[in-house]
């Protein structure tokens, strides 16, 4: 499904190059259930972000579904960020106009997909928000909107969610059941699930925890 | 994304925030509607100029004296006025063809008297020709006939503003009217015939302000008309044309008679048509209403750079919105749109409130606002709608372009980490 051969990246300021990955090699099976873990600064955003064809790297290969990414275009990318990944982010990113039913929609926007209210109230209804629908996010709670972020991510039946710190502005018991949701899409859609925390407490949820330092992999392990 | 997705979103971005897309395009409006209002009047003041002319008849060819620069004939000094009634009966006979009516009058300052009434008027010596010429209206009695001028009558017409002057609370038919000309060395008395309708200032003589006698009464009674040849000075002839007459034609040939007749290489005198009169007038009101439409079209240009400053802003603000569509599959046409969309309808609302409120304003000020003799008309041209709102759209286009370039240019990563 995801296979990284040789993965780096360099950003290059004018005071230094910081090199944030380095040789990363990394394969992802279709419905695992996987964690990044590191310190801040050990570039386990940046792999995101490459992950989620937001970024490129600067070396290396990046196939999904044995396509390569780096021959796309800059639009290809984003009909393929579109089709094929879902974004849950720390702080949640919902437009703070919207209500929770058109948060969900938003993507299918971009997709000219039909049936959009009902799909996106599926989506809600499967993270138990369905009673939410007209809620904007000023009225909805931390879990809750984090819910509504996840719904967003399911509603283009991603074949990968991809999770920033999603329990990162949560307290415990919440944060518990965000990930309990998450835990849940991998086992009734078949979809991978990649989480990045830095707290060890997250990671025991999956299956397989991926640990990041400096750049580098230094561990990969099966959970249990 | 489609175009009903894409009205949505701008009308939600534009609805959340209501003070400052009103602030942002009231620019816009007060631009679109300046250009229409001035415009408007620019045009108004054309059709002014063409009315006043159209008041003085139609179908008109006017010849004044000039100054005779050459020893001709009668050029003596030089100075002389070289138009006779004589040139205009010779016109008349020469039966050229798409020529009507050929007449000839003479005007000059003199005092109109009654027993308790002493008024400057215009005295226009004319033939009875001259009404119809000019389009007169009679109010009351008849204008001066044919009859008038073999007898070499004392019968006179009055202007509407001098009978009202002279007779404020009767008929003035039949009165007596002194008229004194020459500071009162010269006196004669006249009898009301007729009294003519209100006119209006025209371009001109001032038909309110006149009184009319027969032409041949002037030339028998009043020497100095007369120049040393004993011909009588005029200081018009005006010809009517038929409607399908060639107008230059015709002036060529009257040139070339009274050339012959005055035995001079240049003219002495000044042939012109009233369409000569209106396309000149024309054309000043037409450099004006586009002066007054360059300047409003400044201030549309101001409004244009405040949209485009509020886009640029709202870019900025938005930023993480930016990061989030970006994130969920919008593509950086999919954000160019979205942005340029926004501006478009902003500055089309702008257009579309701005031509409501210039129509308005024009249609309230048209006739209400004067300036000493000067009424200010307006004109709606269609064009002006048509082109203040295609303005009003490429500004949108323009000012909302290079604000969504910059928008879809922002790194996502970035974007979303702003805060």
């Amino acid at each position: 499904m995801i296979e990284l051969k040789d993965i780096e990246k360099i950003y290059r300021t004018e005071a230094e190059d910081v090199h944030a990955l380095k040789s990363v090699n990394l394969n992802i099976a279709q419905g695992e259930f996987v964690s990044i873990m590191g310190q801040s600064g050990s570039g386990k955003t940046t792999l995101m972000n490459i992950l989620g064809c937001l970024d490129n790297p600067t070396a290396g290969e990046y196939f999904i579904q044995k396509t390569n990414i780096a021959k796309l275009t800059d639009d290809q990318r984003s009909l393929l960020r579109g089709k094929l990944f879902g974004f849950v982010f720390q702080s949640y990113n919902l437009l703070p106009r919207l209500s929770a039913l058109s948060q969900v929609e938003l993507p299918l926007i971009y997709q000219d997909i039909k049936d959009r209210k009902l799909r996106a109230a599926k989506a809600l209804d499967i993270v138990g928000l369905i009673d939410r629908l007209d809620f904007i996010p000023s009225q909805l709670s931390g879990g809750q909107q984090q819910r509504v972020s996840i719904a967003r991510s399911l509603v283009v039946e991603p074949r990968v969610v991809l999770a920033d710190e999603p329990t990162g502005a949560l307290d415990v018991k919440t944060g518990r059941e965000v990930m309990g949701v998450l835990k849940d899409l991998v086992k009734e859609q078949n979809i991978t699930v990649i989480v990045v925390t830095h707290e060890s407490e997250v990671a025991k949820f999956t299956e397989r925890t991926i640990q990041l330092s400096d750049g580098e992999i230094i561990r990969d392990r099966k959970n249990r | 994304m489609n175009l009903k997705d894409l009205v949505l979103v701008s009308l939600g971005a534009i609805n959340a925030n209501k003070l400052r897309s009103l602030l942002t395009t009231l620019g816009i409006i007060i631009g679109v509607s300046s250009v229409i209002i001035l415009m408007a009047i620019g045009q108004g003041a054309v059709k002014g100029v063409i009315d006043e002319l159209s008041a003085l008849g139609t179908n008109l060819i006017f010849i004044e004296p000039g100054f005779s620069e050459q020893g001709g004939q009668r050029g003596g000094a030089g100075s002389a006025l070289s138009l006779t009634r004589e040139d205009g009966e010779v016109i008349n006979d020469a039966q050229i063809e798409g020529i009507s009516q050929v007449t000839s009058l003479f005007d000059f300052e003199a005092q109109a008297i009654t027993s308790s009434n002493n008024i400057g008027v215009k005295m226009v010596g004319t033939e009875f020709m001259y009404s119809s010429i000019r389009g007169l209206i009679i109010d009351e009695g008849r204008f001066i006939d044919e009859n008038d001028v073999e007898k070499k009558s004392l019968n006179i017409v009055l202007g509407h503003t001098i009978a009202q002057k002279l007779f404020p609370d009767d008929s003035p038919i039949g009165k007596n009217v002194r008229i004194s000309i020459a500071g009162g060395r010269i006196i004669f008395n006249f009898r009301v015939v007729g009294v003519l309708g209100e006119r209006g200032a025209a371009v001109g003589i001032d038909d309110d302000n006149a009184v009319y006698i027969p032409v041949s009464t002037l030339q028998a009674r009043i020497s100095f008309i007369r120049n040393p040849t004993g011909e009588t000075n005029v200081n018009n002839i005006v010809i009517q044309t038929m409607d399908d007459a060639d107008e230059d034609a015709i002036k060529r040939t009257i040139t070339q008679i009274l050339l012959e007749r005055h035995n001079v290489s240049d003219p002495d005198f000044i042939i012109e048509s009233q369409k000569d009169l209106i396309g000149a007038e024309q054309g000043i009101a037409n450099i004006l209403s586009l002066l007054l439409g360059g300047i409003a079209g400044i201030s549309l240009a101001v409004g244009g750079i405040g949209v485009m400053n509020i886009m640029l802003v709202s870019v900025t603000e938005r930023t993480r919105e930016i990061g989030i569509r970006r994130a969920v599959g919008a593509t950086k046409s999919d954000i160019v749109k979205q942005f340029v969309w926004e501006a478009l309808t902003l500055s089309s609302l702008g257009g579309l409130i701005g031509i409501l409120l210039g129509l308005s304003i024009s249609f309230i000020i048209d006739g209400r606002i004067s300036f000493d003799e000067f009424t200010v008309r307006t004109v709606i041209q269609p064009w002006s709608i048509v082109i203040a709102f295609m303005v009003s759209f490429m500004i949108g286009l323009l000012s909302g372009s290079y604000p969504a370039y910059r928008a879809s240019r922002l790194d996502p990563i970035l974007a979303l980490r702003n805060e």
